[in-house]
């Protein structure tokens, strides 16, 4: 399956589903980013480095992950 | 107007705030509300529910993974946050307020101080800390905690309650998340209303 069937299944399905998928990604990205942060830290980069990576600035990527389980 | 909020409505939102953290939601949602009532497993309102926390947050979990299906897309989704703090109380997550450098630019930075957001006991918040407040609520959470206040006699002794903001809930129609996620668990609206009518001021 391609994009554009995953877009044409938005297209024809239930709006309250293809809402709740959106979140869903979004909740799922939160945890990737949360553990690939923690493993770059372990790994010794630098925040400056991770909020490249992230497209945010140093200080965003320290001031939201910065505080976690590290 | 946060200030007629009983201790156990405050906790309600404050533990609503950790779940949405926990979860990696921007905003307090309905759903959220509906955890933090559950939250507070002594409460009528908790008791009223007949579901633990535990079995509210798989329910949202299998809610998600049936929307991803949908679509194809295949990932059997835990409940946020069992893998890496299921042994930590959610509570610990909402620090005292951080003025870092970068806090207010990020969605984490507009929930910072989640645990202060009504000001200290007894006394009004800041303007400041309503406007923190809005920003972290969506507009049907809005609406619910509106409505429990409205719920509330203006009078000075009387405060809004778990209770109050669960019935709230439970009006909520869909396609709003915590009508979803009452369905979901098969929760009888009827049944709690009458249990709990009696409590209403």
């Amino acid at each position: 399956m391609d994009v554009g069937d995953l877009l044409a299944r938005v297209r024809a399905g239930d709006p309250a589903l293809g809402l709740r998928a959106v979140g869903a990604l979004h909740r799922l990205a939160e945890q990737v980013e949360a553990q690939a942060v923690v493993t770059a830290r372990e790994q010794g980069w630098s925040w400056e480095q991770i909020g490249d990576a992230l497209g945010v600035s140093r200080q965003s990527a320290h001031a939201k992950h910065g505080r976690g389980p590290c | 107007m946060p200030a007629r909020f009983a201790a156990g409505a405050r906790g309600v939102v404050s533990a609503a705030l950790a779940e949405a953290r926990l979860r990696g939601d921007r905003r307090i949602g309905t759903e959220h509300l509906l955890l933090g009532v559950l939250h507070h497993p002594d409460t009528e309102a908790a008791r009223s529910l007949g579901v633990g926390l535990a079995a509210a947050r798989g329910a949202l979990a299998i809610l998600d993974q049936d929307a991803l299906r949908a679509l194809g897309i295949a990932v059997a989704a835990a409940p946020a946050g069992t893998p890496a703090h299921d042994d930590a109380d959610p509570w610990p997550a909402i620090p005292p307020v951080a003025d870092g450098p970068g806090a207010g630019d990020e969605p984490a930075g507009a929930m910072a101080g989640g645990a202060d957001l009504f000001g200290r006991a007894g006394r009004r918040p800041t303007p400041a800390q309503v406007v923190q407040l809005r920003t972290a609520l969506s507009s049907g959470a809005r609406a619910v905690l509106s409505g429990a206040l409205v719920a509330v006699p203006a009078s000075p002794g009387l405060r809004a309650t778990p209770e109050l903001v669960l019935l709230a809930l439970l009006e909520r129609p869909p396609p709003d998340p915590a009508a979803a996620l009452l369905d979901r668990l098969g929760v009888d609206r009827a049944a709690i209303r009458a249990r709990l009518g009696g409590l209403s001021p």
